[in-house]
């Protein structure tokens, strides 16, 4: 069965894995995805990234529906693209050449998130990733160890620099420390 | 001063608080004529122009939510489903259900016309695709390709207890579960399997006295294998006599992710964390930074004096008698430097390692590698204590460094997921040539391990496959020049007559050349029809993405892998209606200096997808 996990607002979503369609899974996750790479990259960004993640899995639902968490594996890939620069260029560029007027405005931050942002997306690639699952997405370690296909104590190592650095940039107290 | 935790809330509630509608449509696009000098000049800006060329190829469709009556419509050029825009056609307002639709828009990045990316069947005149050739009387078909193993039996699972016993392979316990307290007894797992030596089959195991879980601390002896589990219960298991035994518990707290290693005639155990946020999901990560050691033959453990583990470095690892701990720098906006020093358990003693020549430090299988920002990659020898570069790192644009580690000749370098030359790279070391040997197994939970002969298996306890690997340095993929003359495709896309390859042997020893026939169809050289001879269904298997070299179909998407290429991908805009998930392998030798000429016959009615799928280009 797979199950969403997300500590998102929307309630929990289990699906038969023998049922689960890549329109149900799509629906129920996008929204998702993009919301934790808007802590990475500003919004137009993410959903295009989203859009890439969406469609690697889409090209190969016929395996990656099948895996316990499909979720986790666009997850990574979202994530992956998020701190890519060589993929953030291109979609930036994707982007330019669409010349909308845009049909996703950047949401409007208060400061505070916005210095949070700004903090998370100085941190290296892996802590950033880290912090964007844990720390603003709320999830467990042991579940991000497994979107980004590493082991806890590595999650938990970025997380405890990426506090400090974070709490460093943000003149904050950092509580895990206290 | 507010604290960390309080603005993280405060960002994620407003983050939470954010609409994200599914795409439906866009409000304007500039034509193609008006994108080709834009593109241009974005090229500049963004440095990318292989990287935008490859996406223009490989991404046409994009998915949109479409409200529509019963069926999708495919939009047109430029377009996408949803509400009006310039030029492009109003949706159907009466409808009410929808659909989520993959569509297909025309590259917007570089013309179809002046596309130098290789296509296949009905998108192309040309077929390019993967073939292995090589010199006549080295193993053929299997090379460079991961031969899928019988699978264990064993239900899928998270982080099971991999162990290499020599040739063989033992995977126990893990989780059914990614939730917070994997190892409750809800969701730890006990039962587990090896993989014989000949990678045939497997054995199952007697249940552990106790769930294992994840996160152990296990060694193999040689003869036996130590658990200490994440409860702080000891145990060994015996595979010749397939039985678990308790034995005496070290004074040491339980803990999980500890590092262990068979030294000196010894169990070490060292460090690692509180296991309660893994058992029932509360508790903190506190570090445990103490260590005991178990000797077999006093059936005894003996503390370990003030290891003095440090709390916060990044990487632990074995390499040899000694454990490293790795620390990095950072400048707060990305890491700078990678310092090690290791530790003696006979000594109780830490010795610091000469520094790295790179930003990044990987330990895994007993060795020590480095790399730096330039792709050079450097190897620890204890020898001399130094670093010596062992080689050029190549991998394209993959999502950072990855670890690396050695088996036999070759440098194994995991990029992770996120690289475009797909996870996994090898070297050869003396030939520096970097190849993309593609994933063990098809899910994302493969683990990589080293036999003590230096075969590489990967495994998620579920399935398991084993690398075949041929040297690079042969040059055995240059043999054959190959020239086109496929040109026999209708309007539709079928096969209209017989598509034909000319080959050529441009080297001076023979070459033994493969190839691969839809199942059904038939194959002409030099006008003598060969009939198809099977070989090896795992070396195309259609299903299988790791496959290095090969035509990989899903519904209606069909993709070639050219080596150490990235997979291309087209849309074929149908389903095939040929049965290619088991093609036919053929093969034939091709002297030096001659030429033959192939020609295929496709069943009735078949979607034509090339020519004995092509041939590989000369490198």
């Amino acid at each position: 069965v797979y199950v969403s996990a997300s500590a998102e607002p929307t309630a929990t979503v289990a699906y038969p894995a023998p049922t689960v369609t890549f329109e149900m899974f799509y629906r129920a996750e996008y929204a998702r995805v993009v919301r934790l790479l808007l802590a990475l990259t500003r919004r137009e960004i993410a959903e295009e990234i989203a859009q890439d993640a969406f469609l690697a899995a889409h090209r190969r639902w016929d395996s990656i529906g099948g895996y316990e968490r499909p979720d986790a594996w666009v997850r990574r890939v979202a994530l992956n693209g998020a701190v890519s620069g060589a993929r953030r260029r291109a979609t930036e560029a994707k982007l330019l050449l669409r010349l909308s007027p845009r049909q996703s405005e950047e949401p409007d931050w208060s400061d505070t998130t916005t210095e949070v942002w700004t903090a998370i997306r100085a941190l290296p690639k892996r802590q950033a990733q880290v912090a964007a699952l844990v720390l603003v997405d709320d999830r467990p370690v042991a579940e991000a160890a497994a979107i980004l296909e590493c082991n806890g104590e590595t999650i938990r190592t970025h997380l405890r620099r990426a506090r400090i650095a974070l709490a460093a940039r943000l003149g904050a107290t950092n509580d895990d420390l206290a | 001063m507010t604290s960390l935790d309080e603005r993280l809330r405060h960002a994620t509630a407003e983050r939470n608080s954010v609409s994200i509608p599914l795409p439906a449509a866009r409000t304007s696009r500039l034509r193609p004529a008006i994108l080709i000098p834009v593109f241009a000049s974005v090229l500049v800006v963004a440095g990318g122009l292989l990287l935008l060329t490859r996406r223009g190829g490989d991404d046409p469709a994009r998915i949109v939510v479409a409200s529509t009556a019963t069926t999708a419509v495919e939009p047109a050029p430029g377009c996408r489903f949803g509400a009006p825009e310039p030029g492009c056609p109003a949706p159907d307002s009466t409808t009410t259900a929808t659909t989520v639709t993959p569509t297909t828009v025309a590259p917007t990045t570089v013309p179809p016309t002046t596309s130098t990316l290789p296509t296949i069947g009905a998108m192309s005149p040309t077929s390019v695709v993967g073939v292995v050739t090589e010199p006549s009387g080295f193993p053929a078909v299997d090379a460079n390709v991961w031969r899928v193993l019988p699978q264990s039996g064993l239900s899928k699972r998270v982080g099971p207890l991999v162990v290499v016993l020599g040739e063989r392979v033992l995977v126990a316990g893990g989780s059914d579960t990614y939730d917070n307290n994997v190892n409750s007894g809800i969701f730890a797992l006990a039962d587990g399997a090896v993989l014989n030596a000949d990678g045939n089959g497997w054995s199952h195991m007697a249940k552990a006295p106790e769930p294992l879980g994840f996160s152990n601390a296990a060694v193999w002896t040689g003869t036996e294998l130590l658990v200490l589990t994440t409860t702080g219960r000891f145990l060994s298991y015996d595979p010749a006599t397939d039985r678990w035994k308790t034995l005496p518990q070290p004074k040491l707290t339980p803990r999980a992710f500890a590092s262990a290693a068979w030294v000196n005639g010894e169990m070490v155990v060292l460090g690692g964390s509180d296991p309660k946020p893994i058992s029932d999901g509360t508790g903190e990560w506190t570090p445990r930074t103490d260590g005991a050691a178990y000797s077999p033959t006093a059936n005894t453990w003996r503390l370990i004096p003030r290891p003095s583990l440090p709390e916060t470095d990044y990487n632990r690892g074995w390499i040899g008698n000694r454990l490293w701990s790795v620390s990095l720098a950072t400048d707060g906006s990305r890491d700078t430097s990678a310092t090690a020093r290791s530790y003696d358990p006979a000594t109780s003693s830490w010795t610091a390692v000469p520094d790295a020549p790179g930003r990044t430090i990987s330990l895994a299988q007993g060795v020590a590698m480095a790399a730096d920002d330039s792709g050079s990659v450097f190897e620890y020898k204890p020898s001399t204590k130094t670093w010596v570069q062992v080689a050029e790192l190549h991998h394209g644009d993959a999502n950072g460094f990855g670890s690396v580690f050695r088996a036999g000749e070759r440098l194994i370098v995991d990029t992770g997921s996120g690289g475009t030359n797909g996870r996994f790279l090898a070297v050869r070391q003396e030939a520096g040539t970097w190849l993309n040997i593609g994933s063990p197994v098809t899910t994302n939970e493969d683990m990589l391990l080293v036999t003590e002969s230096g075969r590489l298996i990967g495994t998620n306890g579920t399935e398991a496959a084993e690398l075949s690997y041929t040297d690079p340095t042969i040059g055995v993929r240059a043999c054959v020049k190959a020239d086109f003359k496929v040109s026999s495709i209708g309007d539709d896309g079928r096969s209209i007559g017989m598509p034909k390859v000319v080959l050529t042997n441009t080297s001076a020893s023979p070459c033994i050349v493969n190839g691969a026939v839809p199942t059904g169809a038939t194959l002409r050289i030099n006008g003598q029809w060969v009939p198809p001879t099977k070989l090896d269904d795992t070396s195309y298997n259609s299903e299988s993405p790791q496959n290095s070299g090969g035509l990989i179909l899903s519904g209606k998407s069909a993709s070639v892998d050219l080596w150490s290429s990235r997979l291309k991908t087209v849309d074929m805009g149908k389903t095939p209606s040929c049965p290619w998930s088991t093609p036919d392998a053929v093969r034939f030798n091709l002297p030096s200096g001659e030429t033959i000429e192939s020609t295929i016959q496709l069943p009735e009615g078949c979607w034509h997808l090339g020519p004995l799928t092509g041939w590989l280009p000369q490198r």
